[in-house]
């Protein structure tokens, strides 16, 4: 087709000669570099000196952009302080210049980077104890902090006109306020800005920590990395550039007011990061620019309406608010529909376009092939993320000797062929299908992994916030579908999980454990027990709970937290009780009294049961089993079939599930 | 020495509120809302003009700006907040900041950034107390209205079945749900109390002072250190971070400068966060590498 069967030799040459391929990859760069170089280098001469001025301020910006970027997307920490750093920087350089007239301008811009770099450092101290929000409200603490001292010395000194700088000299030259001058300084620290960054992130032991570090701070940790450490080192680097940049900005202005550094700048710096992208250097350097040149886009639209017209009006006499309001729409819109922001849709678009282009490259051979071959010739080609998930996928999605069992009469529950599927692209089950009689217990076995608790998850439901859904098959309670339900109007049906883990709410009492199943929520008026009733009822059940109640869920021992998750669950009232796992963890005694517990439960309330468990220990109180491996039901029966010397069972979990 | 303590009395509860709006906030859903100020200057905006514009009652025009106030907390979370579930608090915290933008926007542009005087609605009297001090009607309604409002707070979220699910909700959002509770309600409340308590703030400053757009910054976000200061998961530490702001505040105003007053309150939560972060009040559990 065309010319794209062309191509389909290249994969060989590439293997003859890897650097072919390098640089048929580095040249059109390399290329892009050159001629971008050259157009910014060019740029001033075709803009008019008041479109240099938003060009600079654009600059200047990218600056403090490129670290915030260092601080917020690469060590994962929240600054609403940049403003404050940039006031540091700017009103230490306007003093130096005040005081010692001699000094090179370029000597109190790097004290201004210097002192603000300090004040990084003594903020980032309580990184040595906080995380999260308490550091990001550090942060805002010091702005405040900050805005007063320079505001404060600003009076006792200049007075309100503001700090009047020289003119900025570098070496002989002297840049005044011709702004194409100032162009190519800025233009050199930027790049001096980015190509240190990048340095520091890309090639470097430091670099691979932070990065770490900005994701799974616990692991970082566990692996021996100094957490704390790096964020003070984050803080200091990107408030030194920060104040860099408000050194320059005194010199660029000429006239520096304290008051310039408001919140709202601080804000604005943020939404440069949220806008280009967490994380991303060439993302804050668009959102920098773009962030900057807002102003001036609100103002031609004003201007480009009609005139005299009412929008044209309200348009041009609220330039400011509007400005304000379409960052902050920015920011919102970004954050709910595209997070990993410009830079993320860059890369999806280019994905998107490979893709396009691959799938056009193998369209000849494309139908004769079946699945598991097409499979194999992306093997071939397993350098995207989307190839490899693809070849992934092919290999697990094929279900293997799945079964659907039919039940013998009327079920309290069925599930068909369920496929769980989260957010990544990561199957929890393929094809699972099981069914609960009424007035049973009912035992779902398989080994680690095989899927158990994804299924259970899918039929009590999943919060809209865990990224799961149930992606095929469905689930019947009563003859009635019931698929893809919120765990809340599960528990209305009556339908009540206990959860393998995070089972019990650990900063709440036993008592309130329990009375938030007596009272609130959509089982209401299931139970009817007063909050103190609901203990006494409970501990009919497990009396060890009685003694309990005034302590944290928190402090219970494993054997205790699963007493107090089954009573809490019962209170509820369920038809259908579902227990993941209640052996997972627990003393052999433990598990044999809480199965005994839950058999009276079956037999005495008549509450049905359906629980998981990865060994046949459970045997003995069910009526009925499914066996999973790999997300498919392989098995069912009635557990003694299973086997006194448990031959399907060693065929199952101890060879094929064992190895997993 | 008593005079100021009598004088900090009123800006003390004025205080209390702003910080139980951010406690309110962090004890039934875990987050930080920066917008904070800037929904307490909304309400009190609506207040005024409820009030002025409306002509209607005082007793009527709070309730109608709370009941607005909880409606707009409850929308925003329900359109946005929502939707931003399980992807941690910095999206949400960032969030709130664009959000912060977008209402500061719109209340200068509905309502301009003039200072305004609310009309009086009650007699404000002068008592004079013993080591010639004195205190005004509006101080005495403002101090025991917060007493009352902290109480009542505390009774809700500590001690009723409702305020059980809040804590609920905050600790284990899934857990909850697997509970039956509808998580997405109790934390919609959450906000919705939350901006209640901001907006009250608000209106009882500007009958004590005036209603300037400053209040945004100076009052609702202010109010993070206070609510640090006495325990950012404790109710009625809020009060006792209040007092203590307050009072340091009014000494630096007396012996420093009154410009000095906000960043003493900020320098306080600073080193609330350094030496103690869970405040006066607050329990020990807080956020550690």
């Amino acid at each position: 087709m065309r010319r794209v069967t062309a191509s389909v030799p290249r994969p060989a040459s590439q293997l003859a000669w890897p650097g072919a391929r390098l640089r048929r990859v580095a040249t059109p760069r390399a290329a892009a570099v050159a001629v971008l170089l050259v157009a910014l280098i060019l740029l001033p001469l075709a803009l008019e000196g008041y479109q240099i001025n938003w060009i600079d301020l654009a600059l200047l910006a990218v600056i403090g952009a490129l670290a915030l970027n260092q601080l917020m997307g690469v060590a994962g920490q929240v600054s609403v302080g940049n403003a404050a750093f940039m006031a540091i920087g700017a009103t230490v350089a306007a003093a130096v210049a005040q005081s010692a007239h001699s000094l090179p301008p370029v000597l109190g811009v790097l004290a201004g980077a210097v002192a603000a770099a300090v004040v990084g450092a003594i903020v980032g101290i309580p990184a040595l104890r906080l995380r999260g929000l308490y550091l990001a409200a550090a942060t805002l603490a010091l702005y405040y902090i900050v805005s007063y001292a320079t505001n404060q010395y600003q009076t006792d000194t200049v007075g309100a006109a503001g700090w009047f700088m020289p003119s900025f000299t570098i070496g002989g030259w002297n840049l005044g306020v011709d702004q194409k001058s100032w162009y190519y300084l800025l233009l050199i620290v930027v790049a001096a800005t980015f190509l240190f960054l990048r340095r520091l992130t890309d090639g470097s032991r430091f670099g691979r920590a932070w990065h770490l570090t900005s994701g799974h701070p616990k692991a970082a940790s566990a692996m021996g990395v100094d957490v704390a450490r790096l964020t003070v080192q984050a803080f200091v680097i990107s408030s030194f550039l920060i104040g860099l940049e408000g050194g320059l900005y005194a010199y660029y202005v000429g006239v520096l007011d304290s008051g310039d550094f408001t919140l709202t700048l601080s804000i604005q710096y943020v939404a440069m990061i949220v806008i280009g992208g967490w994380g991303s250097m060439a993302g804050a350097m668009v959102g920098a620019v773009l962030v900057t040149l807002l102003p001036l886009g609100v103002e031609t639209l004003g201007s480009s309406l009609p005139q005299g017209g009412a929008v044209g009006q309200f348009v041009a006499a609220n330039v400011p608010s509007l400005q304000g309001i379409v960052y902050g729409v920015l920011i919102v819109v970004f954050l709910m529909y595209q997070p990993r922001g410009l830079a993320g849709l860059a890369e999806v678009t280019t994905e998107r376009i490979s893709q396009l282009r691959r799938r056009t490259r193998r369209q000849p051979a494309g139908p004769d092939l079946p699945p598991a071959a097409a499979a194999a010739t992306l093997v071939a080609d397993p350098g995207t993320p989307a190839a490899a998930a693809a070849v992934a996928g092919a290999a697990r999605a094929e279900p293997r000797g799945d079964i659907a069992p039919v039940p013998p009469s009327a079920p309290l529950l069925a599930a068909e062929r369920l496929r769980v599927s989260y957010s990544g692209g990561v199957f929890g089950t393929h094809s699972v299908s099981l069914f609960v009689l009424p007035g049973e217990i009912t035992l779902l076995l398989g080994a680690n992994g095989a899927g158990k608790s994804s299924t259970l998850r899918a039929i009590s439901g999943f919060s809209s916030s865990e990224g799961a859904r149930v992606a095929g098959g469905r689930v019947a309670l009563d003859g009635q579908d019931v698929t893809g339900s919120s765990p809340d109007r599960m528990v209305g049906r009556g339908v009540v999980l206990v959860p393998e883990r995070d089972k019990v709410f650990a900063d709440l009492t036993v008592a309130e454990n329990l009375q938030l199943s007596a009272r609130g929520g959509r089982r209401r008026r299931a139970s009817g027990v007063g909050p103190s009733g609901a203990v006494q009822l409970v501990a009919g059940t497990f009396p060890a709970l009685a003694a309990l109640s005034a302590r944290k869920a928190g402090v219970l021992s494993g054997g205790e937290r699963q007493m107090l998750a089954i009573g809490r669950a019962l209170l509820l009232q369920p038809r259908l009780l579902i227990v993941d796992e209640l052996s997972l963890g627990l003393a052999p005694r433990v598990v044999e009294e809480l199965m005994s517990q839950l058999q009276l439960i079956n037999e005495e309330h008549g509450v049905t049961i359906l629980m998981a468990e990865q060994n046949a220990a459970a045997a003995s109180i069910a009526q009925q089993a499914f066996l999973i491996e790999t997300g498919v039901t392989r098995w069912s029966g009635p557990p003694g079939e299973l086997g006194a010397g448990g031959e399907l069972i060693a065929s199952y979990l101890g060879t094929d599930l064992a190895g997993e | 020495m008593f005079p100021l303590l009598v004088d900090s009395v009123s800006i003390a509860g004025i205080y209390a509120l702003s910080a139980l709006s951010w406690v309110m906030l962090y004890r039934t859903t875990r987050l930080m809302n920066l917008a904070n100020g800037q929904f307490l200057l909304l309400g009190t905006y609506l207040f005024a003009s409820f009030l002025v514009q409306f002509g209607l009652p005082f007793p009527v025009a709070l309730l109608a700006s709370a009941a607005a106030i909880a409606i707009i907390g409850a929308v925003v979370y329900a359109t946005m907040l929502r939707r931003l579930e399980g992807q941690g608090e910095f999206t949400i915290v960032i969030l709130t900041l664009g959000l912060a933008a977008v209402i500061t926007s719109l209340t200068t542009m509905i309502w301009g950034d003039q200072d305004r005087v609310l009309p009086a609605t009650m007699n404000d009297r002068t008592f004079h107390l013993p080591l010639s001090a004195t205190i005004t009607t509006y101080d005495i309604v403002v101090i025991v209205a917060t007493i009352i409002l902290v109480g009542l707070a505390s009774l809700f979220i500590d001690h009723l079945p409702f305020g059980l699910s809040m804590r609920a909700a905050a600790e284990n959002p899934v857990l909850a749900s697997q509970t039956g509770i509808r998580v997405g309600r109790v934390l919609a409340a959450g906000w919705a109390l939350s901006l209640v308590a901001a907006t009250l703030s608000g209106i009882a400053y500007s009958y004590v002072n005036v209603l300037s757009p400053d209040i945004s910054e100076q009052l609702g976000l202010l109010g993070l250190a206070p609510a640090f200061v006495g325990g950012l998961d404790s109710i009625p530490g809020a009060l006792v971070g209040g007092l203590i702001v307050a009072l340091c505040q009014s000494f630096a105003g007396s012996y420093i400068s009154a410009g000095s007053q906000d960043a003493v309150a900020w320098i306080l939560m600073l080193l609330f966060l350094l030496l103690r972060p869970q405040g006066v009040l607050g329990s020990k559990r807080i956020e550690r590498v």
